[in-house]
């Protein structure tokens, strides 16, 4: 589960990192930029604390 | 300033535990450079972020000036941390108010304390004028203009007034789980900072650093042309403020309390993190923000919230109003942390509150988030220096004839020589500032110089002899 988490995480960042390029690119438009944004924000706030909030402790 | 339990526990400044707080740091609680990394990185990925960048552009920076200005000064500050705050952090491993304390006595660290807590208010306040503007974007708020120094609308004071009661209440309660929350949010609030820049490019329709240049000369001559002002930085002004806005942190050694769990004073590179992440990606990212609403809505009005929507949408106001709440937080518990060490009676949960209250009424006022290059220029002038005297004490008091650590030798509560040494440079600089309009960022440099030299002057002068080494 913890793992399934972690590549979550990191597959909504990399969507994070990724999405604006393909903006610049012109291989997406703004709104489903902004969707893709706000899809990759939920589940990295979704699956991001179950793992990382321990490891602050 | 920053005493912390676990450094890589608490990236947006780490003020939890009063652990080691009057003895070194021992061995076994020394963390390793990774966490230096972190920390920095994610405590420079403020709200105020947003702001900073934009008020370049509204300040006639060109865009060489920006790119490679900040690249100079924030290498400076980078430098500062790592040759003048890390070392002395290192050797003697104590927090900034307990070495100050040796050296000033502990009445004149109230003063400190004081000063401290106050500045930190203000820029916890506009932290959440930054978050509120956020807030302000889903409700259709009116929004503050640019050139406002008094609140313009009831909905926008209540916005603050909600927000600045939750951060503080937050800050007084459950500060432990906001910064637990920072360091979940960090990686992907860098992220989001850097595509607003990216997303802005785009926005601009230039495809060529000359087409970028001439987009960016555009969007000054609008801004100027409607409010923006006409004031003007060069390349020297923005490498000193780039060096400076931090100066409390290093040149200050407000960071005594950070570098002394290091291992190493290498450690101090890890600032690097901060500045290049935070006071180089985010803040010409938010310059490209403002650029881009200049272009596309006609308006040079440098309010976070409503830019970031434009560019990023939902997920921008999130991370902007998340900016703002995690950085404000730890703020106002510091803040609250040094009105404690003057009224050492009061519990800090009731000074927590009252610094959230006065940062909430700071925050009122529009103008000290747009006046915020100007304010933490002064932030710097005040406090920087006293990490003089710290510098002084340690490298040349033994050459200059004078004691180290003198209070702690004689037990005086207020140094005098510290007193006036502070005073007097910080003084006139104040006087240049109020009466004749000197940018308040070139101050935080000679005042420090002016500082450490005057210490050793006064104390010389005024030190009994039997103090004398």
């Amino acid at each position: 589960m913890k793992t399934l988490l972690k590549i979550l995480s990191a597959l909504a960042l990399a969507i994070v990192l990724v999405a604006p390029f393909l903006y610049l690119a012109g291989a997406l438009s703004m709104a489903p930029l902004q969707a893709w944004l706000l899809g990759a924000t939920i589940v990295w706030f979704v699956c991001a604390p179950p793992w990382l909030w321990k490891g602050n402790s | 300033m920053r005493e912390s339990q676990s450094l890589a526990a608490e990236p947006h400044g780490p003020p939890v535990a009063e652990e080691f707080e009057r003895e070194p740091v021992p061995p076994r609680a020394l963390k390793g450079a990774k966490s230096f990394w972190g920390m920095y990185a994610g405590e420079h990925a403020a709200g105020t972020e947003f702001m900073i960048g934009p008020l370049f552009l509204l300040a006639g920076v060109s865009l060489y000036d920006i790119v490679l200005g900040l690249l100079l000064g924030n290498f400076l500050a980078v430098l500062s941390w790592r040759y003048l705050c890390a070392p002395i952090a290192v050797h003697a491993r104590l927090t900034l108010y307990y070495q100050l304390e040796k050296i000033a006595g502990t009445g004149l660290v109230k003063i400190y304390n004081l000063a401290n807590g106050i500045l930190f208010c203000f820029l916890a306040g506009a932290m959440i004028t930054v978050s509120a503007t956020a807030v302000g974007v889903p409700f259709g708020l009116p929004m503050p203009s640019f050139d406002a120094i008094y609140p313009e609308s009831v909905a926008f004071v209540v916005a603050v007034l909600v927000v600045g009661a939750v951060i503080a209440v937050v800050a007084g309660f459950g500060y432990d789980t906001v910064s637990r929350f920072a360091n979940v949010a960090v990686p992907w609030m860098v992220l989001v900072f850097f595509a607003c820049g990216v997303v802005a490019l785009k926005e601009l329709g230039v495809d060529s650093w000359a087409g970028l240049v001439a987009v960016w000369t555009e969007s000054i001559d609008f801004a100027q042309g409607n409010g923006g002002g006409v004031q003007t930085m060069g390349f020297w002004s923005v490498v000193l403020f780039a060096w400076f806005c931090n100066s409390a942190m290093h040149l200050g050694m407000s960071d005594l309390s950070i570098f002394r769990y290091a291992k190493k004073a290498s450690y101090g590179w890890a600032t690097a993190g901060g500045m290049y992440v935070g006071h180089y990606m985010a803040w010409i990212a938010a310059a490209f923000m403002l650029a881009a609403q200049i272009k596309v809505a006609q308006s040079a009005v440098p309010l976070p919230g409503p830019m970031a929507y434009h560019v990023t949408g939902v997920a921008g106001i999130i991370c902007v109003i998340i900016a703002g709440w995690t950085t404000a937080n730890p703020t106002i518990y510091r803040a609250g942390l040094a009105f404690q060490g003057i009224f050492p009676r009061s519990s800090r949960l009731s000074m927590t509150l009252l610094a959230g209250a006065v940062a909430t009424a700071a925050a009122v006022f529009p103008a000290l988030a747009f006046k915020l290059l100007g304010f933490v220029g002064l932030y710097g002038t005040i406090l920087a220096p006293v990490g003089g005297i710290i510098f002084a004490d340690w490298y040349l008091a033994r050459a200059a004839g004078v004691e180290q650590f003198p209070a702690a030798r004689t037990g005086e509560k207020y140094n005098l020589a510290v007193l006036f040494a502070w005073l007097l440079p910080v003084g006139v600089a104040l006087w240049l500032i109020t009466m004749h309009g000197v940018t308040t960022w070139y101050f935080p440099l000679p005042a420090w110089i002016a500082c450490a030299a005057l210490y050793l002057l006064f104390r010389k002068w005024t030190a009994p002899a039997a103090a004398r080494p």
